[in-house]
């Protein structure tokens, strides 16, 4: 089912609507909460909280441009007050450092002895801990949730070139630190998905 | 694009959002795009194809943590909602005129319901759950057609063609359930099995239950399967009935994976046709009696494509329908 289709069908007040959007963007926005916290019940309180919020004022909502830019946007919206990281301070630190995000790299694999993925697992979060936590969202924004620089911008709240310079020098820092990238490459091999 | 690719860098194609969108949802237009572009600067094509593989690498694997109660939340949401009032029926006025045309609709409609056919068939690189009117369910794989009677809610035949391949997870009624591929029926209860159906070869692995299977005109017993074992057929030959058979393998394409244990390449060229449409080219006929174990996600084709071209070490090249392995 397309988004926009479910979108207008939860507008007009049926439930289902809403729930077609729920099932489609629970993975998503769970995954994505889980880089923030690891705690379970902070990302389980704001699902319910965006959720309850989409249906109550379903008839103000403007329909977005991009239904899964605008569900990302508002959930972590919600986690981060729940969190704590107050708009006031989000303001001040224009480079929204002190959020933490933490991108940590599947590595298991069937074929690979369990020591050596051990080793592999030390590098790999060593190559993750030279990018800085908004180069980690920016990068897991563009490539995992496929978000244009545009929707990434208004996410993280800074303009469209400050999100293509933060994506952009992240990478330049992780060819820097491993060369050609391989590392990334042999992850991508021995990743599991289901 | 006024770009000048030449100066490009290896961030420079990372972050250019055109090849990323090439790379993870690829159409015609793009892939003329940068193909063209790979003939025009030939020394920036080493670099695409490395940039190609970062791209998939930060795409994909990203570690999900221990999933809340996706069921549990939405329970949440609905009792907070505290159930909206129903909306009223709406009713229609009718005329006796229309009640007489809707007379003969309703004999219209009765023909056509009981002699029509309900058909679902998957592209290649595609595949669709589908509930049966008595609630089985049917996971059909790519490139495969199944169709049962629409009458099948009124007149409770459980009866199922099947063209290509698919997993059958059926309820138990009662009744027989039957699947028809080619000249073989499988007649079952309540069981959950594999049949796949390609090319005049049709084989059948049991997960769970017990099933019949009758082969038209052909001679000999009906075979009985129990739990872990499979049977094939090829057009005249005897069917062949096997013991212990690995039914995670032959499922693990309903899980969007593919089990390999000591699988012959030629094997997975052979998927690579039925299932994606490919015809395969070996530079080196040797690569086709390789062997690979694991397991190889397989959400896109394109998964399937970059760990075979990794393990064996070959280049891939895609002209239309036909893919060429060159060694490296």
């Amino acid at each position: 089912m397309q988004d926009k289709e479910l979108w207008s069908w939860y507008k007009s007040g049926e439930i289902s609507g809403l729930e077609g959007l729920y099932n489609a963007y629970y993975r998503p926005l769970t995954n994505y909460g889980f880089k923030f916290t690891e705690d379970k019940s902070f990302i389980e309180e704001s699902i319910q909280d965006l959720f309850l919020k989409l249906w109550r004022n379903r008839d103000s909502i403007v329909t977005p441009q991009v239904v899964k830019q605008y569900l990302l946007l508002s959930f972590r919206r919600i986690l981060l007050r729940k969190l704590e990281y107050s708009p006031s301070r989000l303001e001040e630190a224009f480079s929204g450092e002190h959020i933490p995000f933490y991108l940590e790299l599947s590595y298991e694999h069937p074929l690979i002895r369990a020591e050596r993925a051990a080793e592999l697992k030390k590098k790999v979060d060593a190559l993750m801990d030279t990018l800085t936590h908004r180069q980690r969202e920016a990068i897991f924004l563009k490539y995992y949730e496929d978000l244009s620089y545009e929707e990434i911008a208004e996410i993280l709240q800074i303009n469209t070139g400050g999100t293509y310079k933060l994506v952009y020098r992240a990478l330049e820092r992780l060819r820097e630190q491993f060369g050609d990238f391989s590392l990334l490459v042999l992850l991508y091999l021995l990743q599991r998905r289901y | 694009m006024n770009k000048d690719y030449r100066d490009y860098r290896m961030e420079d194609f990372l972050a250019d959002e055109y090849f990323i969108r090439w790379v993870k949802f690829p159409d015609a237009a793009a892939d003329a795009f940068w193909q063209q572009l790979a003939a025009d600067v030939p020394e920036k094509a080493p670099l695409m194809r490395e940039a190609r593989e970062v791209v998939y690498a930060l795409s994909t694997p990203v570690l999900e943590k221990n999933d809340p109660a996706r069921e549990k939340i939405w329970q949440a949401v609905l009792d907070n909602i505290q159930q909206t009032p129903a909306r009223p029926l709406r009713r229609y006025r009718r005329t006796w005129l229309a009640a007489a045309s809707v007379l003969l609709l309703l004999a219209l409609g009765a023909t056509w319901y009981f002699t029509s056919t309900i058909i679902v068939s998957t592209g290649y690189g595609e595949t669709r759950e589908v509930i049966l009117p008595d609630h089985s369910s049917l996971m059909l794989n790519a490139h495969s057609t199944a169709s049962y009677a629409r009458s099948w809610t009124v007149t409770g035949r459980r009866e199922v063609s099947l063209e290509g391949e698919a997993f059958f997870d059926v309820k138990h009624t009662g009744d027989t359930f039957r699947v028809q591929a080619g000249p073989a029926c499988i007649t079952v209860l309540g069981t959950a099995f594999n049949v796949r159906h390609r090319e005049g070869m049709i084989a059948v692995v049991l997960q769970r239950g017990r099933v019949r299977i009758d082969v038209a005109n052909g001679e000999g017993q009906p075979a009985f399967l129990q739990p872990g074992e499979g049977w094939s057929y090829a057009h005249q030959q005897q069917p062949v009935v096997m013991q212990a058979v690995d039914t995670a393998a032959a499922t693990a394409w309903t899980r969007h994976e593919l089990l390999l244990n000591a699988t012959k390449v030629k094997d997975v060229i052979r998927l690579l046709k039925d299932n994606y449409g490919y015809t395969v080219v070996l530079e080196d006929s040797t690569i086709g009696e390789r062997e690979i174990k694991g397991r190889i996600p397989m959400q896109r084709e394109q998964d399937l494509l970059f760990v075979l071209s990794r393990i064996l070490d070959v280049d891939i090249q895609q002209k239309n329908d036909t893919l060429l392995f060159t060694t490296r």
